[in-house]
């Protein structure tokens, strides 16, 4: 009776003591994005300085596109810009990037580029969050890999890796 | 309505268009009071993806303000509910409700706990039945008697 009753008492405990291995330790913002694999959801933002001018994702089309999402009050941000104006740099003209600019005034946008090395790439103004939203943007930064068909590949939790991303961005080319 | 066309454009200026994820808004457009109550009703539903535990509509967080200006556009422009919810969980998963949805896999977070709790009840009785049917235990020997029983022998051989 006793070891039918552990054995009972296995069955139900085993699955929730791996559950909770499974996660231990694991960062509880990095949910898996459900956009992996799926076509990247269409924008046309205004682009910063642009006098007017806007970007579309459809644009890109054609080369693997980088969207990273940042913000002046990012800390982290901060930290990754120059991995990837040096990545942008790197892949100029093989690879779109695209900064897209979350609750953000354009004025502390300009500023801040100003003092941390200037743009190598695009800085889109999220009219309204929307594209965040779309994204499924949390905490900043987060970074999306676009295939040339426009499907996304990878998401960036957190600051970039510059030898993980050197890594996707040569599977994607 | 003049606000929800103002909204309508606002998102086409955006390219971003909730019909290629959820499709047709459900119900006409809304506005004022009823649209506010409606989207504070579903933000409520919807998990701040930067706070522990507290609902879009709770909490204090810049991106939670950005995902409740969201539903505002989303129910302004005729989206229910559900639309609203899946729109979400198209970008962001599952994760992002608040009350799991009761399907698939997520039915184990209802059916377990029952089936633990039944087990158990299931458990406690058979084990009082099984009490139950065994025959009565011996009355325990007074230690008294004994100690009596003792005592007089004693006495009689003294």
């Amino acid at each position: 009776m006793n070891k039918k009753v552990l054995a009972a008492g296995f069955v139900l405990v085993a699955p929730l003591v791996w559950v909770l291995a499974e996660s231990f330790g694991a960062d509880p913002s990095h949910i898996p994005s459900p956009l992996v694999g799926k076509p990247a959801p269409a924008f046309s933002l205004p682009v910063l300085d642009g006098n007017g001018a806007t970007l579309s994702l459809a644009e890109t089309r054609g080369k693997p596109t980088v969207i990273n999402f940042w913000a002046t009050w990012c800390d982290t941000c901060g930290y990754e810009h120059p991995l990837l104006l040096r990545l942008a740099r790197t892949y100029e003209g093989r690879v779109h990037f695209v900064g897209i600019a979350y609750l953000d005034k354009e004025e502390n946008l300009r500023k801040w580029l100003s003092s941390h090395g200037g743009q190598a790439f695009p800085t889109l103004i999220d009219v309204g969050t929307s594209a965040a939203v779309a994204y499924g943007v949390g905490r900043l930064p987060e970074s999306y890999l676009i295939d040339k068909q426009g499907v996304i590949q990878h998401k960036v939790f957190g600051a970039i890796d510059y030898g993980d991303m050197v890594r996707r961005i040569e599977e994607m080319l | 309505m003049i606000l929800a066309i103002a909204l309508a454009l606002a998102q086409e200026a955006t390219g971003l268009d909730p019909r290629q994820v959820v499709g047709e808004p459900a119900q006409g457009p809304l506005a004022g009071n009823v649209l506010h109550d409606e989207a504070r009703r579903i933000s409520l539903l919807l998990r701040c993806p930067t706070c522990q535990g507290m609902s879009v509509a709770e909490s204090p967080a810049e991106g939670a303000r950005a995902m409740r200006d969201e539903v505002e556009r989303l129910v302004a422009q005729g989206y229910d509910e559900s639309q609203v919810l899946d729109y979400f969980v198209a970008s962001y998963g599952e994760f992002i409700l608040l009350r799991p949805r009761r399907e698939g896999a997520n039915l184990t977070l209802w059916i377990v706990p029952a089936l633990l709790a039944a087990g158990g009840i299931a458990a406690v009785a058979m084990q009082a039945r099984r009490r139950a049917s065994l025959p009565a235990p011996p009355p325990p020997a007074s230690t008294v008697d004994d100690y009596r029983a003792r005592a007089e022998r004693e006495i009689d051989s003294a």
